[in-house]
């Protein structure tokens, strides 16, 4: 004799509610996948500074003072020829891959005065690279500061003065590095281009 | 003792068949000859008991002396568990009472309506 019998169904869960978990699953994984990188965004509007052309400096800036008046002994005639056991030479030229590996960062290569201020500084370092008797320090140390400008008014807004200071020390630098002052005053510069580079080693965003 | 309340099972849309005990709805019935004759299309349930007590049998056309029904219409009968036995194996009903030929004196179930003597002529038609 056969017997069947029947029992309450089981609960199972609304099939609405599998289909918003699904639709969630499917957001959550194009959110991932389809956000836009960090480097595709659009740069910060630029200042003022960075509206002028690229071989020109604010009228009003301590930059351009400093051009203008260049501190004296700072010619080819009078600057003494580097040696090669230059501390502050032995410095740039290490911070000079750095800064053109900075310069070639996805996010700020194709700024027009980003490039131009890489070329004045790799064309500065490569001669003192090459020991070039006639070659000057000064031209180098000028150079990464108004790197350093230029890419801070590219992508680091909140960098501006740290930028601005630099250029400013940079312009009160002698380009000597004989006596134990200059190389002092030198070295605590091409600290602060350091630290400047470093805190821009981080992206734009993480920078406060 | 009370006649129970039969319910379709169909109607009952939160019961289903207990884990482990076949579904027949859908199975052919088969006589004691072995022939088919008609087709499981529902269970008749027990709602207290939660016993299913009858298969709905839809007959197939054409058995000799079962009359024509009217177009769209089928001839049903019921068959209470205890006179069948499941072939789960082989998705099949036996019912040794009737077969092909026998299944037009089986009282038909024309209505949803178990009148007091229906289920003693199911029992004598199946020799209970």
């Amino acid at each position: 004799m056969a017997e069947l019998r029947i029992q309450p169904k089981k609960s199972s869960p609304s099939p609405w509610l599998l289909v918003a978990l699904a639709v969630l699953v499917l957001a959550a994984a194009a959110y991932f996948y389809l956000r836009p990188d960090p480097a595709d965004e659009p740069a910060p509007a630029a200042t003022t500074v960075a509206s002028t052309p690229a071989d020109t400096l604010a009228p009003d800036s301590p930059a351009a003072a400093a051009r203008a008046t260049p501190p004296a002994g700072d010619s080819l005639e009078t600057s003494p020829p580097l040696g090669s056991a230059s501390p502050s030479r032995a410095e740039l030229l290490a911070l000079a891959p750095k800064l053109t590996q900075l310069a070639d960062r996805a996010d700020l290569r194709d700024d027009a005065t980003i490039r131009e201020q890489r070329d004045n500084f790799t064309s500065a370092t490569a001669r003192l690279e090459e020991n070039d008797p006639s070659a000057s320090l000064r031209p180098g140390l000028v150079a990464a500061a108004n790197l350093l400008l230029a890419v801070q008014q590219k992508a680091y807004p909140n960098l501006e003065a740290e930028a601005n200071a630099l250029t400013l020390q940079a312009s009160e630098l002698s380009g000597r590095d004989s006596s134990p002052t200059e190389q002092a005053k030198n070295h605590t510069y091409l600290t602060q281009v350091a630290n400047l580079f470093n805190t821009m080693s981080y992206p734009a965003k993480d920078v406060l | 003792m009370s006649s129970p309340i039969l319910r379709r099972l169909r109607d009952l849309p939160t019961f289903e068949m207990a884990t482990g005990d076949p579904d027949p709805r859908g199975w052919p019935v088969r006589g004691g000859d072995g022939q088919a004759f008609g087709t499981v299309t529902e269970l008749l349930v027990d709602l207290e008991t939660r016993r299913v007590l009858y298969l709905n049998v839809q007959l197939d056309r054409g058995l000799p002396g079962v009359p024509t029904p009217a177009p769209h219409a089928e001839t049903q009968i019921l068959l209470p568990l205890e006179a069948v036995n499941l072939d789960t194996e082989g998705s099949s009903v036996f019912v040794t009472g009737l077969r092909r030929d026998t299944v037009a004196s089986y009282p038909p179930f024309v209505d949803f309506i178990l009148p007091a003597e229906f289920e003693g002529a199911m029992q004598r038609a199946l020799s209970l």
